[in-house]
């Protein structure tokens, strides 16, 4: 069972399990999150959604370059495993594979799609505790690879 | 016996004599030395090396990695247990850095140390290949190193030859990192990932079988992605349901 769950006036949408917790409009930029049950790993294996504006004169690769310097400055022990080019609504996307650890000392593993439309930027991070990733990786995969955004979204 | 310990400056290197010695307990000639070292007081371990020896002497799991490219090999060992992780990195010439990490952490500490990182994506796929191919890219002789690379390049579908021609390039490297612990019936068993990474893609070399029809021993060789690799790294460890019930 999935919810499929539609945000920014409905221009952006992704599928989670029925059993995530999801939480709308939660904050500024941040349209919706949603969180896994709880394991007893002191950390819950979340989803986030964020919309942010992006200058216009920059490009995508521009966009992502500047995320990786900003990621790798504000996360502790960031570790980038995996990089690779992908289409979201057949627009030029990456997705990303990293490792690092929380303010409260736990290894995560993070996992984020993000595609950039009209001068928004749509970021799709998963952060799974990595000793939960082996059994959650396939889930959160296809999360990521749920990230729709709807053709003349955001006019 | 050789320990370079410097407490105030965080360093502790030594050789494995050495950390085996303060594991073990040692002998009389040993603790004598590791004293000398400021390893040991009478036969105190030192606060600065203590969770190390501590969890090397009751490890839950031990991980090995073996790194090897056209400079040469090198090999790192790890030792788990509930509370941390000790860790014997390689530096050079016979000696290793001592460190702690918490357990949780050992995946991202060998993917640092394989240099696992983004890659070129290879045309899925696989193909065998005879074991000693590959185990001869690790051989002492130059010139066998040289044949291996042939021999594999050769093998490679017409796809992957770019790949080959990194091989061929010497821009390579082969690593494998392995589990042991032991099992519900106290036999040792573990898991293991070994890969040949280079610039232009990562593929997955599988345990070898022996194939009955020539009796040589195949593995395959598989096109994979970091991402597959950390899945495999973040399976290496045991779970709950591997391990002896406690007690």
């Amino acid at each position: 069972m999935t919810t499929l769950v539609s945000v920014a006036n409905g221009g952006v949408g992704l599928v989670v399990p029925a059993d995530w917790e999801t939480t709308l409009d939660g904050a500024p930029g941040i349209p919706v999150a949603a969180m896994a049950p709880p394991t007893p790993t002191p950390f819950r294996t979340n989803v986030v959604v964020t919309v942010g504006d992006v200058p216009a004169a920059m490009t995508s690769r521009e966009w992502q370059a500047g995320t990786d310097l900003l990621l790798t400055e504000s996360l502790e022990q960031y570790q980038l495993l995996d990089l690779e080019h992908v289409t979201v609504a057949g627009l030029e996307a990456v997705r990303r594979l990293a490792h690092h650890v929380t303010d409260e000392g736990i290894a995560v593993t993070m996992q984020q799609w993000a595609v950039l439309v009209e001068g928004h930027g749509v970021t799709l991070t998963a952060t799974v505790p990595t000793v939960d990733f082996p059994v959650l990786a396939r889930a959160v995969d296809a999360i990521g690879r749920s990230l729709s955004v709807d053709e003349g979204w955001p006019q | 016996m050789i320990v370079d310990f410097a407490p105030d400056a965080g360093r502790l290197r030594l050789d494995l004599e050495a950390f085996d010695a303060i594991v073990a307990g040692g002998g009389t000639e040993a603790v004598a030395y590791l004293r000398d070292a400021g390893l040991l007081d009478g036969d105190v371990v030192h606060p600065a090396i203590r969770p190390a020896v501590e969890a090397a002497r009751a490890p839950v799991c031990v991980v090995d990695v073996a790194v090897a490219g056209t400079q040469g090999s090198t090999e790192h060992r790890m030792w788990l247990a509930p509370a941390a992780a000790a860790c014997l990195l390689h530096v050079s010439d016979g000696m290793y850095q001592v460190f702690v990490v918490d357990p949780t952490r050992v995946p991202a500490l060998v993917a640092k140390v394989v240099r696992l990182g983004p890659r070129p994506r290879l045309t899925p796929g696989a193909v065998p290949c005879p074991f000693v191919v590959v185990a001869g890219l690790t051989a002492p002789d130059a010139e066998q190193r040289a044949a291996s690379i042939d021999r594999l390049a050769e093998t490679c579908p017409a796809e992957w030859a770019e790949w080959a021609a990194q091989l061929r390039g010497g821009r390579w490297r082969m690593w494998s990192a392995r589990t042991t612990w032991p099992a519900t019936n106290m036999t040792p068993t573990g898991r293991a990932v070994t890969v040949l990474d280079t610039p232009t893609g990562v593929v997955r070399v599988d345990e070898p079988q022996v194939d009955v029809a020539d009796a040589t021993d195949q593995t395959s060789l598989t096109a994979t992605t970091p991402t597959e690799i950390w899945l495999e790294l973040t399976r290496l460890l045991p779970t709950d349901a591997d391990l002896p019930p406690l007690g």
